[in-house]
């Protein structure tokens, strides 16, 4: 199978890191590796772009972040730690029922249903 | 990991932060977050190819292209944020002498200052001219205003060296020089003291209530000059460690 590439995800990256903060809070790197688990490793994206979408999410209102009292041994930068919010929580639910409409309308159109 | 690895990896980040328009807060936000990012990748891609310079390369790789990136965080900066942009090119300005500093801090605070005196009185022109028969006091209120635009004009000046030298020291070889700590924390108790024990020499009138607000400030002063010698401190190393960062030239 072709690997789906950032341009394609357009519209549902920042879902779908909502849905990677549903199983707990944690930093860019971990929302990265549970995306890609949880895409069977198909999800290529420029890991760069998981920031903007982050810290719109967070002008939103969608997640709270803040920086590890400690840097771990990274020569002083600290990771961010981001969780759901209550509202990011109702954001997730919104993308997901839309997501089913989607299929649901789309897939009937080509012939190919959910 | 070794300096010259560990500068390549600022470089990647510092590419795409750089030429953001944004708050220096919001960009060392970005900066450190997306090093410690990088630096992570890093040592997964290491981990996994052995070779330093494959992994990082890998890494660039993965981070993607840090223009295109530029654009995307430019798109998050928020409009409230050109407000954090003009107070930084006001108040910090890097390499600029302590005096010129000193006095620009300090006039560009006393025309505010003197802006809502005048705002304020002339709200309450009507009524301070009723309660007084119409007579409005020209001398009095000149009088008063002169007292406090000095006053911030000194205080603000005072407070600017207090603060430069505090963090010199802080910024300073290991060991801490005790006696100029001690000079500088008398300063700070003495400042605003110093500022009303001189207006009161100048004819000023000082009440009982005035004196002990005096006395009160002289001791918050100290608290104030640590904290803008830490936050000072801190501006002008991550400006130092950034901004020196060569861009240009230099292949990731």
């Amino acid at each position: 199978m072709d690997a789906i590439q950032g341009d394609q995800l357009r519209g549902h990256l920042e879902t779908m890191i909502l849905s990677t903060l549903e199983r707990g809070e944690t930093h860019g790197l971990e929302i990265l590796r549970r995306l890609d688990e949880a895409g069977c490793g198909l999800l290529k994206l420029k890991e760069g772009s998981l920031y903007p979408a982050l810290y719109r999410l967070e002008a939103a209102g969608s997640v709270e972040a803040e920086f590890e009292a400690e840097s771990h041994g990274r020569r002083g930068a600290r990771r961010r730690i981001y969780r759901l919010t209550r509202q990011g929580r109702q954001v997730l639910e919104q993308g997901r029922a839309e997501w089913q409409r989607f299929v649901t309308v789309v897939g009937g159109i080509l012939g190919a249903p959910a | 990991m070794n300096e010259s690895t560990h500068i390549q990896l600022k470089i990647l980040v510092e590419r795409a932060v750089r030429p953001v328009r944004a708050g220096l807060r919001n960009k060392q936000k970005m900066r450190e977050e997306m090093l410690a990012h990088v630096i992570g990748v890093y040592e997964e891609e290491l981990q996994e190819t052995g070779n330093e310079s494959a992994a990082l390369a890998r890494t660039a790789e993965r981070f993607g292209d840090p223009s295109e990136l530029t654009d995307q965080l430019q798109g998050t900066v928020p409009a409230r944020d050109a407000f954090d942009r003009l107070l930084d090119r006001v108040w910090f300005r890097p390499g600029e002498p302590t005096l010129r500093r000193a006095v620009r801090h300090a006039l560009l605070l006393d025309v505010i200052v003197f802006l809502y005196i005048a705002a304020v009185f002339a709200v309450l022109h009507g009524a301070v001219a009723d309660m007084l028969g119409g007579r409005w006091p020209l001398a009095a209120m000149t009088v008063y205003t002169t007292s406090v635009l000095l006053a911030m004009f000194f205080f603000v000046v005072g407070f600017t060296f207090l603060a430069e030298w505090l963090r010199r020291v802080l910024d300073g070889p290991t060991g801490r020089p005790w006696l100029k700590i001690l000079l500088i924390a008398v300063g700070s108790c003495l400042l605003v003291p110093g500022i009303g024990f001189g207006l009161w020499l100048d004819g000023a009138t000082l009440n009982l209530k005035d004196l002990l607000l005096v006395l009160a400030l002289g001791l918050v002063v100290p608290g104030m000059v640590v904290h803008m010698a830490k936050v000072l401190a801190v501006r002008l190393r991550d400006h130092r460690e950034w901004t020196a960062l060569p861009l240009d030239g230099q292949s990731v």
